[in-house]
């Protein structure tokens, strides 16, 4: 692995046009992603987490656009490319995985169908029938449901089956918005382990959209937490699972007790996400922080370092001496 | 409630449970569409026309055969006199009032029968819903023209109550569908299931719960019940089955074709009636297209912006 | 399998019920048909032979009703349809014979082409959002879909009729001074008698076609599987017609079946207007004369076209719907 980010997101912000005037969704968002590096993403819903992913594959549609900053994947800037550019990198070199398969697949065309459309889209010099057993059989489904229609599998396998229809091309970048979220729990999990193996022989880098904190550190490399449109702690994922540093990150993690660690008080945050139209002044999750001091409400917090991670927390600023005040981590540790 | 949309746009109505919206804001939405502003002053004319005729004309019975024939427009006669000697713009505008009569009453005793029937059979499922559902279906198919030429032949030509009876049997089950469409997928909404649980009677829970919700598609069948009205009743009367000596634009046009009156340029009696019908029609379209797309976000007009392209 | 076993029934049950409705329909209104008969043919026609004229139209008192209703079923169904009384003695299959070629050129062509150019219209509006084509389009066509077809019709005559002195017919379907055959002269005679009321109907109905499917287009672009195509990089035209339409079509399609009846009406209108000799006149002059033989198999071929209108666009979505296949 080269040490050379595939992908790097620099200032990020996407607009949406209502007839109230522009609403930021996404503000300020600055990303690296190394070639074959697993990064989550998490946020409850409406932080803007998904936006941001279907900004960087540059499929947002009106009223949202991007209003700012860059998206360079490897070495090309994506923002202001046209179409027939983009079309060209599209699926070859960067694959998207949606939410729920069964609203993400054209249902009246079988699986082969809509395989053999965009491999056909793509010129490609492969044979096509081949190709598609090829990728069936990686996510582990039998080729004969090629010919099956969308509403004829499982959920599971639906789920698998577009993951398969992502990596045709084996491209070095897999967006996926949220792929387990339609998924019951143990399902979850094995998708996400066959996810991570196939990582592990392609290579390809991962962007995991999800609001499960818990499900992804398990496989992430680098853990992005966003709230409100914004990054609110980024870096290794042990540091900012084990050692969260901003409140809301510490605040998601508490919510999802350790089955073996010892009983704790299931905490949740306290109010509900702001409306983006009129985001709080200062810190964004001042008005619902457990630890709030008064700078919070007119300081806007940059995103400090703090070891491995970086946090947009005034208590992580260089200079804020009382750090004790935090409370303890969680457990959160599974071996 | 963020301001944020998520990713997918807002589905038709059935995607949600709006509770239904208070008459205030009915209005605003008027004045703020303009498709649904040109309808509502049309609409709010003809019905001030029917109300009080005398505002609008000097002539007291228009079907007196009181001046000259075929005059041509002047200002005495506005649009000119038919070939029996009446006025013919006294005749649009007492005319009026039974084309309306006509659409509001069959407009609200069908969508009345639509609503019995759609929602029942919606939310009753099973034996009920298929039953039902066939009868719709069979009363939907059956083509309505012929059937109330057949319908009007026999129950003897003329009477607005048996042309009100008809319009109403054979227009209520467009609306029954869509109604019952709507009710089946609101059935296993939330806001229901705790009403269930509350104990509820049926019939409350289909009264108070589910009715509200779906005043937006019951205000929709109803426009397009009276579009369908109005059509319908001019074309039964252009053909002269309806009663041909009273006032109405329907009666007008079948006298004036059968006087030939385009061939022989009496225009104005030959396109006037026609084009007041037109009116009213549209009217009622342009207000129900209207609503389609205050209930539905997603169909509203669209600025197209150009993607902004910023540079890094 | 089922669901079409299940469209096929429903055929069946409506057909049983027009046919029956169009039975009971003169027995249940105040007179007769016996007495509607008489007065018509009185002093025409000799008393004597009333009664078989009668027995004709399936009015028998001497037999039960319910013995009335199976002959009357019969001969329906097997084309036995009486004789029309406005013709005295023209039997009526052959008068509907006539009308029907006369009709379904004239309307069913200009159904058809409405459907086919309103969808095609409304597909590219819908994918086109926010052009100024958008804009315009729907409050124009939702205007003329709401216009009642026999005032376009009058409108067009005076248009392009009368006030061209008659460049464009508005009477007849053929200029009467010629001989029918297959010759140049009298096609193209043909055709342009059709113009102007095909016209009419083509004008009426393609609004609403385009509106609901510009309004489906717009529903379904809306969906993931659309934002997958663009993320797989697919050409516009692919996105447009294999994604977009093919799923934005599929309501419509039963749409057109269910809105025939209301096509049917129009037409009745726009061939009594023009004097077109098609089943619509037929039907018009038949309730003039109240010539129930005529009208009521009139009624019940209508119903026939409609319900198999509906069984084929009901064939026709098992066929493009892959979902409909494995529903019950």
């Amino acid at each position: 692995m080269s040490n050379a980010p595939i992908l790097e997101v620099r200032d990020l912000r996407v607009e949406y046009d209502t007839p109230r005037g522009p609403v930021g969704a996404v503000d300020g968002v600055n990303l690296d992603v190394l070639p074959g590096e697993f990064v989550g993403v998490v946020g409850e819903s409406g932080c803007g987490k998904s936006t941001m992913l279907f900004a960087i594959a540059q499929l947002l549609s009106p009223p949202a656009s991007i209003a700012g900053g860059s998206v360079v994947f490897k070495g090309q800037s994506m923002v202001g490319m046209t179409e027939k550019t983009l079309a060209a990198l599209r699926w070859r070199d960067y694959s998207v995985v949606m939410q729920s398969a069964m609203n993400a697949l054209n249902p009246v065309t079988s699986i082969g169908a809509q395989f053999r459309d965009v491999l056909r889209a793509h010129g490609s010099k492969e044979d096509i029938p081949q190709r598609s057993a090829e990728v069936m059989r990686l996510v582990g489904i039998d080729p004969v449901h090629l010919k099956s229609y969308p509403h004829q599998l499982s959920g599971g396998m639906r789920q698998r089956a577009m993951i398969a229809m992502a990596l045709l091309f084996t491209p070095d970048l897999v967006i996926m918005d949220e792929p387990t979220s339609a998924l019951d729990v143990v399902a979850q999990r094995s998708l996400m382990v066959q996810i991570k193996e196939l990582q592990q022989q392609l290579g390809f880098a991962v962007i995991f959209v999800t609001h499960d904190m818990s499900l992804v550190s398990h496989f992430s490399e680098q853990l992005l937490v966003m709230y409100a449109g914004k990054v609110v702690e980024i870096g290794k994922t042990r540091s900012v699972f084990d050692t969260p540093a901003h409140p809301y990150s510490r605040g998601l993690l508490d919510a999802f007790p350790s089955i073996r660690g010892p009983r704790v008080e299931l905490l949740g945050i306290p109010g509900s996400p702001p409306d983006l139209a009129k985001p709080p002044t200062g810190c964004r999750f001042h008005p619902r922080c457990p630890v709030v001091m008064p700078e919070c409400s007119t300081v806007e917090p940059e995103l400090y370092q703090v070891e491995n991670a970086r946090s947009r927390c005034l208590r992580s600023s260089p200079g804020f001496a009382v750090r004790t005040e935090a409370p303890q981590p969680s457990e959160g540790v599974i071996a | 409630m963020t301001a944020i949309m998520v990713d997918k746009a807002v589905t038709p109505t059935s995607g949600r449970a709006p509770k239904g919206r208070p008459g205030g804001s009915l209005l605003t939405a008027i004045r703020t569409n303009r498709k649904a502003m040109v309808g509502f002053v049309i609409f709010v004319f003809f019905c001030v026309a029917a109300a009080v005729p005398q505002l609008f004309t000097s002539v007291r019975d228009p079907q007196l055969r009181a001046f000259d024939v075929s005059l041509g427009s002047s200002r005495e006669h506005l649009l000119g006199t038919t070939a029996f000697g009446q006025d013919v713009f006294a005749q649009l505008i007492y005319g009026t009032r039974q084309s309306l009569v006509i659409a509001l009453v069959a407009g609200v005793f069908a969508t009345a029968l639509s609503v019995l029937i759609g929602v029942s059979a919606g939310y009753l499922g099973g034996v009920g819903d298929g039953i039902l559902s066939l009868i719709t279906d069979v009363f939907l198919v059956i083509p309505t023209f012929p059937l109330i030429i057949v319908l009007a032949t026999y129950a003897g030509k003329g009477s607005l109550g048996v042309v009100i009876i008809v319009l109403v049997i054979t227009g209520w089950s467009y609306g029954a569908r869509q109604l019952r469409s709507q009710t089946l997928s609101l059935r296993n909404r939330d806001f229901l299931e705790s009403a269930r649980v509350r104990g509820e009677r049926r019939s409350y829970i289909i009264l108070v719960e589910v009715l509200p919700t779906l005043t937006s598609l019951i205000l929709a069948s109803f426009l397009g019940a009276a579009l369908y009205a109005v059509l319908t009743a001019a074309g039964l009367q252009f053909l002269g089955l309806g009663d041909p000596s009273s006032a109405s634009w329907g009666t007008m046009l079948y006298w004036s074709q059968s006087q030939s009156a385009l061939q022989t340029d009496q225009v104005w009696w030959a396109i006037a009636p026609g084009l007041c019908v037109a009116l009213l029609g549209a009217s009622f379209a342009l207000l129900n297209y209207a609503f389609d797309e205050i209930s539905n976000p997603a169909l509203r007009p669209v600025r197209r912006t150009r993607v902004k392209r910023t540079h890094p | 399998m089922r669901f079409l076993l299940k469209r096929m029934g429903f055929f069946v049950l409506t057909l049983w019920v027009a046919l029956t409705l169009n039975f009971f329909l003169p027995r249940l209104m105040p007179g007769s048909p016996a007495e509607a008969l008489m007065a018509r043919f009185r002093g025409k026609v000799p008393l004597s032979s009333i009664k078989p004229l009668l027995a004709e139209f399936g009015v028998d008192d001497s037999q039960s009703l319910v013995s009335q209703y199976f002959d009357y079923l019969a001969n329906m169904l097997t084309g036995n349809w009486g004789i029309s009384t406005t013709s005295l003695g023209e039997p009526v299959s052959k008068m509907i014979r006539e009308a029907l070629p006369w009709t379904l050129g004239l309307v069913g062509v200009a159904t058809i082409l409405a459907f086919v150019l309103g969808t095609l219209i409304g597909v590219v509006a819908g994918w086109r959002r926010g052009g100024k084509l958008d804009s315009i389009l729907p409050p124009v066509f939702v205007i003329t879909s709401a216009l009642p077809y026999f005032w376009i019709a009058l409108l067009f005559i005076l248009v392009f009729s009368v006030w061209t002195g008659g460049w464009l017919p508005s009477d007849n379907g053929y200029d009467n001074t010629l001989d029918p055959g297959w010759n140049g002269e009298y096609i193209g005679n043909v055709l342009q008698h059709a113009i102007l009321p095909g016209a009419t109907i083509l004008v009426t109905s393609i609004g609403g076609w385009i509106l609901t499917m510009r309004n489906n287009m717009i529903t379904t672009l809306a969906e993931d599987y659309v934002r997958m195509g663009r993320a797989k990089g697919l050409p516009n035209r692919t996105i447009m017609i294999g994604y977009a339409a093919r799923n934005a079509f599929l309501p419509n399609l039963s749409g057109f079946a269910m809105s025939l009846g209301y096509v049917i009406s129009g037409a009745i209108l726009v061939e009594y207007v023009f004097n077109y000799p098609g089943l619509g006149y037929l039907l018009y002059n038949a309730t003039i004369n109240v010539d129930y033989p005529l009208m009521q198999a009139l009624f019940l071929l209508i119903t026939v076209a409609v319900l198999v209108a509906v069984l084929v666009s009901d064939f026709a979505t098992f066929w493009l719907d892959p979902r409909a296949r494995t529903q019950g």
